[in-house]
């Protein structure tokens, strides 16, 4: 029985998440995002990519109260407060939310201005293009 | 008929980009808002209303209609550039259900990542709150501070505003030009005032990672006039006058038509996920003692324990419209001391003297769900409850309490 109960406990014991990387489109040629970029996109102050094109950020609905969490220091609840203000007030239009890895992915091949957030071990770097890395757990920003 | 064409217009607006959709577009969203609450007063002589648009007021008994409200939008893109949002509010609203309750009815054009130009119903955004009130969601308390924003009736307007984002430093300036013809209808003692009115103006906001900083004008003009047939009848009434000289003279108390406003306000927001802070001040000048000059202002601050948000508020209105003297009749007839006392309080009873303080709660039960309750301890000068319906003027309570719970949500 010790034998079960040892490594539930060892994995519970740990928090269960991981690096979270920033995707875009394989043909998208901007430099690697910086973490203020990522922020003003994902909270409608800026509306572009390095180059001037549009970008359509897209959420993850699995990881999207860590992305926040990580990115901008606010639990959901006030991310939505956020977005609900600039949402129906008619300022900005929130990012599409998606469920799911595959659909994201499928998002991002199809448009060349999105972008998304996934885990990073559910990155093919042949599929998308990583433009950014949030650090597992100290909320460090790699880019 | 002017508010039938402008309906026609939005849709020939919103349908307009059809023809013009691509494979990728149109990429549609449904979204939605609402608040449900109870709110009651101590006191049955004056009603509570969240602002002149509200038909029904609430006292000690009790109601859900000042704070309840259920709002759903439809987003739609149409390429990288355009974009409509439609946006419909069931709530306490005087005049047509429909077309008053119809918030938003827009196209947005972007002919640069930095540029917006909007044309259809607006929301006015002249404060802070202004644009959002409904949206109880995005706001800590149960409403935007009763003694700034209920002397702000207008919810939107028809017309167009461009918006120019220039990046400095770490923040984002914005620039806003906007005109249009508002149609709004209000609930006065005298019946319904259907306004209709032109407005213009400009704002300068200002907004980094915590701070949201806005400075605004606003013109606006009375085309129409209020429901005062029934107090110039009795103001131009050759008998009247004669045993109550002078009488005559308070036609121009009574008028709104062919006045002007001017608003200008200053608002700030702070917000580091722990601490928030709002702070308002706006002072309004009109040409009518119907309305009157009036400086308000409110603070509130508010602290984040987890998803538990305590805050407080204290606002205040002050209107410098001096008393007009209402003839006394030259006899001690009770039926002209009522004419009299009824004129004193149809001149007199618009200039809000009022000040409160608040202490509330916020609990966001989901992330989308957050239910609130508050407190607000309201003092008046003489006659300063002007943002108040006045049911039962034998009685004058200098302060009055009001207590609320409520729900609200995001969908």
């Amino acid at each position: 029985m010790k034998f079960i109960i040892l490594p539930l406990l060892l994995l519970f014991s740990f928090p269960l998440s991981a690096d979270i990387v920033v995707i875009g489109h394989l043909q998208n040629t901007n430099p690697m995002m910086t973490a203020r970029e990522v922020q003003d996109i994902y909270m409608g102050r800026q509306r572009t990519l390095a180059d001037n094109s549009i970008a359509y950020p897209v959420d993850n609905k699995n990881l999207r109260n860590e992305f926040y969490t990580r990115l901008v220091n606010r639990p959901i609840e006030q991310v939505n407060a956020y977005w609900a203000r600039l949402k129906f007030s008619g300022q900005r239009t929130q990012p599409e939310i998606l469920l799911g890895t595959a659909e994201i992915i499928s998002k991002i091949r199809n448009n060349k201005n999105a972008i998304s957030y996934v885990n990073k071990q559910d990155v093919k770097e042949s599929e998308v293009r990583i433009l950014f890395i949030i650090k597992d757990h100290d909320g460090t920003h790699t880019n | 008929m002017i508010n039938k064409r402008f309906i026609i217009l939005f849709i020939v607006f919103l349908i307009s980009p059809i023809a013009k959709a691509s494979d990728q577009y149109p990429d549609w969203s449904i979204s939605g808002f609402g608040s449900f609450s109870y709110v009651a007063t101590d006191t049955n002589s004056l009603g509570f209303i969240r602002n002149r648009t509200q038909t029904q007021a609430v006292t000690k008994s009790g109601g859900v209609t000042a704070d309840s409200r259920l709002g759903i939008q439809l987003d739609a893109d149409w390429s990288d550039s355009l974009h409509t949002t439609f946006q419909w509010i069931a709530r306490d609203h005087a005049g047509d259900f429909f077309e008053q309750n119809l918030e938003l009815a827009f196209i947005s054009w972007r002919p640069a990542y930095d540029l917006d130009i909007r044309a259809g119903r607006l929301a006015m955004d002249t404060f802070l709150i202004s644009d959002h009130r409904n949206v109880g969601f995005s706001y800590p308390w149960m409403r935007p501070s009763h003694d700034f924003y209920a002397n702000i009736s207008v919810y939107h307007f028809d017309g167009a505003d461009i918006a120019k984002q220039f990046r400095i430093d770490s923040g984002y300036l914005t620039l806003k030009a906007f005109a249009g013809y508002g149609m709004n209808d209000f609930s006065i003692g005298l019946g319904v005032f259907e306004m209709d009115m032109p407005t213009t103006g400009v704002s300068l906001a200002y907004e980094t990672d915590n701070w949201l900083t806005r400075v605004v004008y606003n013109y606006q003009r009375f085309d129409t006039e209020i429901p005062n047939e029934s107090l110039t009848t009795v103001i131009n009434s050759p008998q009247l006058n004669a045993v109550m000289p002078g009488l005559s003279k308070l036609s121009s108390h009574v008028s709104l038509k062919d006045t002007n406003l001017h608003y200008i306000s200053l608002g700030t927001r702070y917000d580091d996920a722990v601490w928030l802070m709002h702070a308002e001040i706006s002072y309004l000048d009109s040409q009518t003692s119907l309305i009157g000059d009036v400086l308000s202002g409110y603070m509130s601050v508010g602290r984040r324990f987890s998803n538990i948000t305590l805050y407080s508020v204290y606002g205040v209105a002050h209107g410098f419209h001096k008393s007009v003297d209402i003839p006394t009749p030259v006899v001690a007839d009770p039926m002209l001391l009522g004419v009299q006392s009824a004129l004193g309080v149809a001149v007199n009873n618009n200039t809000p003297k009022q000040q409160s303080i608040s202490l509330g709660a916020r609990w966001d039960v989901h992330p989308q769900i957050a239910l609130k309750a508050q407190w607000v301890h309201y003092w008046f000068e003489e006659n300063g409850a002007a943002y108040w319906r006045h049911l039962d003027d034998s009685v004058k309570p200098d302060q009055v309490n009001v207590w609320s719970v409520g729900m609200d949500f995001i969908f």
